[in-house]
């Protein structure tokens, strides 16, 4: 029996522990099919303690969802996706592996996590507060706010950004990974940031798309808002069309908040989508915020002159328009109460008097969020965090900015950047909030996940066009 | 059984190895058959893929006529990396003819009208000249999603200024969701290319079964061997443990080749992967082995009844089809999996990776059919041989 024995001996001697990673996601997860991706995902429940301090009180069910890599040998430091918001969860942005982490997945697991207080981690949400959205005054929506606060019997003081980077370690753990690459949107490059800070050593390396830097303060963004802004107009006035349609411009935008700041008779229009007749009263809050949200993207802005045009008319029906659809868009994936649990812990603290004047001052949106969420959040009860640490990160990072983001511009990519070690940065002239889903982007992501020290070429992204303006009824020139 | 580790039997598989070793003729052949398929095989598959991602990596090009007339579609196309030639073409006859060139995907024709009927919100006729004879499938296809995404942007635009949600136009949200993996569905090509990697057993043991009967024969070296103190039967084992060693190593060698290719390839670019690793690997060689038994025993029982070299060769080229029949008839009319595959040899090992590779977990009888199916065949041709030797009239070939 000798030789035989040996040559099966020496086989088994030979199997690695490879699929070892694999067994480990099967024994802990289930099959299952989220909305926004056709193929079947593994999901699990993590469970965390809601408090750090005091671990053996109270738990919370952090709800997972994992493509596995579809090469069998898989890297071993998984892509942990984390959306933004704060209020968006893992589970709304899983369209993501279509596109954005298609190339990544191929040698990759890619981890998406439903951050405690989004999704199907306990959500916290006041969906009746949505829906009343143009029918409250300032009064009633604070007090429609209490009410949804009141009705949940959690700690809000437990919704941190820190708390949620220490649930992503404790998932990290249960999943059986070592260290791990993560991928921030947004307000998911704040999150990407503090869990490279609390363990550096277990942060292979950062992407960050859309960069909040430590610095920042949510609801502080007029002045940004405002350079978005004058961006468009400066691309208006330099395409062809554009300025044949619409030669006035900045103008028109002057005329339209004067006539809206002096008042105008609620606009009555069809509803966009369910064609009932309805009266929206307009204020120029509503409006400055429709603009901003505009431009959060290239295709929104690009019909934003005509409606600006057509508003200084008089003719506010498709600025409306815009916006419910806008809204209906955005609206259901954001945990409100979520927003505000953070916000008003880590961001509305540090707005003070001086602030809100100077966010008046500089901007069309005239400090909106930064005078509003103040007032709502007195009604949240949670604990003042300190500013976020500045400690230098030394995981290599790729940060990625759109040049028109109005809220997480290319010079707060900068300032995130001087706390940064290893660091390149891609600047995308025609875009907005949001680079990873476009063009040769998803191919970049997977550049640098393999050599994270190596420079990325951004140069196929650089030639991504702006898309054609809305110049008439016909739509963009054909 | 007894004179399975004879010292004997042993000393005449010592003898067939070192014979072997020696020849480099044998090892350049077994090196080559090793080698062979596996790299055959990516370069297939390397094809295969090329083939598939090659829409949006082949250049495509379109020539549009009346490009002024559609400067936004003439800027889209370019920003997917089209080349576009503008060219007025105005007779039909001048488009057919450049549509013969093999490198152009199609021509699109945008009339004078366009713009008016464009701008005065009429649908907007244009013209797409493409030829589905040539092999431009997959560059069309994308010519054509370009040209669709394009008249999305405008259909959206239309309605929002309409004050209608551009959400209307899909009033039914179709989630698909498929069940299958990128594993499951590389089934196909685990089960019928990889699955031929087993008809190889049989090829990595041919020359030393042929040389070590029919040669010996020829060579007038087996009566040698048979005045020697060890049975008809010890002589066959020692032969046919030597034959199936050459065969079991070959098989490891190429399936970690292949495993080794598989795993690098970038296979999920045509929606395929391949999740076998290095355990699966072993078990698949661990139930395989008895395949190399048997593939050693089915060519010396066959090979011991030729008189030459030659002659052994020539038959072999007939014999050695008999195991691959049920291979070719599942792969050529795509039969579904069924248990009595399990239970014939090379068919039995290809549908256990198969199910291995789609992460399927199978009955213990479906593991060991095959196994036993090769072990029970492996006796009874072992049998046949030692008979043959036995007989004095067949071995001095009289």
């Amino acid at each position: 029996m000798g030789f035989i024995r040996l040559t099966l001996a020496g086989l088994f001697a030979t199997t690695s522990v490879a699929g070892a990673l694999a067994a480990d996601l099967k024994s802990v997860s289930e099959n299952c099919h989220l909305k926004g991706f056709r193929d079947p995902l593994r999901c699990l429940q993590v469970t965390v303690p809601a408090d750090y301090q005091r671990p053996d009180e109270n738990q919370y069910e952090i709800f997972v969802a994992i493509a596995p890599s579809l090469r069998e040998n898989a890297k071993p430091d998984p892509v942990f996706v984390l959306a933004g918001g704060p209020g968006q969860s893992g589970s709304s942005i899983i369209h993501l592996l279509a596109n954005a982490m298609q190339k990544l997945r191929a040698t990759r697991d890619i981890v998406f996590i439903d951050q405690r207080g989004t999704g199907r981690s306990g959500k916290l949400d006041c969906p009746n507060l949505k829906d009343q959205m143009f029918s409250l005054d300032e009064q009633q929506s604070v007090a429609m706010f209490r009410e949804c606060v009141e009705s949940h019997s959690v700690d809000f003081s437990h919704y941190t950004t820190a708390n949620a980077a220490r649930d992503l370690d404790k998932i990290r753990q249960q999943l059986g990974y070592n260290q791990i690459n993560l991928w921030g949107g947004s307000y998911g490059t704040r999150l990407a940031q503090t869990y490279a800070r609390l363990f550096p050593e277990n942060t292979r390396a950062l992407i960050l798309d859309g960069v909040a830097s430590p610095e920042q303060v949510l609801a502080v963004w007029s002045k940004d808002a405002q350079a978005a802004l004058d961006k468009l107009f400066q691309q208006c006035a330099q395409d062809e069309d554009c300025r044949a349609a619409f030669p006035n411009l900045q103008q028109d935008f002057v005329n339209a908040a004067t006539n809206i700041k002096a008042g105008i008779p609620p606009v009555r229009l069809r509803h966009p989508r369910t064609g009932e007749w309805i009266d929206v009263p307009l204020t120029y809050e509503i409006f400055a915020d429709t603009v901003r949200t505009a431009l959060y993207s290239p295709t929104t802005m690009a019909a934003l002159p005509q409606l600006i045009h057509l508003a200084a008319e008089g003719n506010w029906q498709p600025m409306v328009t815009a916006l419910l659809t806008y809204s209906e868009w955005t609206q259901d994936a954001m945990a409100i109460l979520l927003t505000f649990s953070v916000a008003c812990a880590e961001d509305v603290p540090y707005i003070d008097e001086a602030t809100i004047e100077s966010e008046r001052a500089s901007g069309f949106l005239e400090g909106l969020q930064a005078r509003t969420w103040p007032q709502l959040c007195q009604q949240v009860p949670v604990n003042t965090v300190e500013r976020h640490s500045t400690e230098t990160i030394a995981a290599p990072t790729l940060l990625l900015s759109g040049a028109y983001d109005p809220v997480t511009p290319p010079w707060r990519a900068e300032q995130a950047m001087q706390h940064i070690s290893t660091d390149q940065h891609i600047v995308v002239p025609q875009l907005s909030h949001g680079i990873s889903n476009v063009g040769c982007a998803p191919k970049l992501l997977r550049d640098f996940l393999d050599k994270p020290n190596d420079k990325v070429d951004d140069a196929c992204l650089q030639s991504t066009r702006f898309p054609p303006f809305v110049v008439s009824a016909a739509g963009p020139r054909p | 059984m007894k004179s399975l580790f004879d010292p004997c039997t042993l000393a005449v598989f010592r003898k067939e190895l070192r014979d072997t070793l020696r020849d480099k003729r044998s090892m350049m052949m077994f090196m080559v058959f090793v080698l062979m398929y596996p790299l055959m095989m990516m370069g297939i598959m390397n094809f295969v893929i090329k083939k598939s991602t090659a829409g949006e990596k082949e250049e495509i090009t379109v020539i549009v006529s009346g490009a002024e007339y559609a400067g936004r579609l003439v800027n889209d196309l370019r920003a997917a990396e089209i080349t576009v030639q503008e060219e007025n073409l105005t007779e039909d006859a001048e488009i057919e003819a450049r549509l013969k060139k093999k490198d152009l995907t199609a021509v699109i024709v945008v009339p004078e009208t366009y713009p008016e009927q464009y701008n005065e919100l009429k649908p907007a006729t244009l013209m797409l000249w493409f030829n589905s004879t040539s092999d431009q499938r997959s560059k069309l296809n994308r010519v054509n999603s370009i040209l669709r995404q394009y008249e999305a942007v405008t259909a959206q635009s239309r309605l929002l200024q309409r004050g209608v949600a551009p959400a209307l136009i899909n009033p039914i949200d179709i989630q698909e969701f498929d069940t299958a993996t990128a594993a499951t569905r590389s089934s196909q090509l685990a089960g019928t290319i990889l699955g031929f990697m087993f008809v190889f057993a049989f090829y990595f043991c041919l020359n030393i079964t042929l040389d070590s009967t029919a040669g010996e024969r020829e060579r007038k070296s087996l009566e040698i061997l048979l005045v020697q103190p060890a049975t008809a039967t010890q002589i066959v084992m020692g032969k046919w443990l030597a034959a199936a060693l050459f065969s079991a190593v070959g098989l490891t060698l190429e399936l970690a080749a292949a495993n080794a290719i598989l795993g690098k390839l970038p296979l999920e670019e045509i929606g395929m992967s391949w999740q076998l690793g290095w355990n699966g690997l072993a078990l698949v060689l661990l139930l395989s082995m008895p395949l190399c038994l048997f593939a050693a025993a089915f060519e010396i029982a066959f090979a011991l009844n030729s008189k030459s070299f030659k002659e052994a060769q020539t038959n072999m080229g007939f014999i050695m089809f008999i195991p691959m029949l049920p291979v070719l008839v599942v792969a050529i009319t795509g039969a579904e999996s069924a248990p009595w595959m399990y239970s014939l040899p090379v068919l039995g090992e290809q549908e256990v990776l198969k199910a291995l590779a789609k992460g399927e977990v199978l009955q213990w009888w479906q593991y060991l059919a095959p196994a036993v199916t090769s072990t029970v065949l492996s006796i009874a041709c072992l049998l046949f041989a030692s008979k043959r030797m036995a007989s004095e009239r067949f071995v001095l070939g009289i």
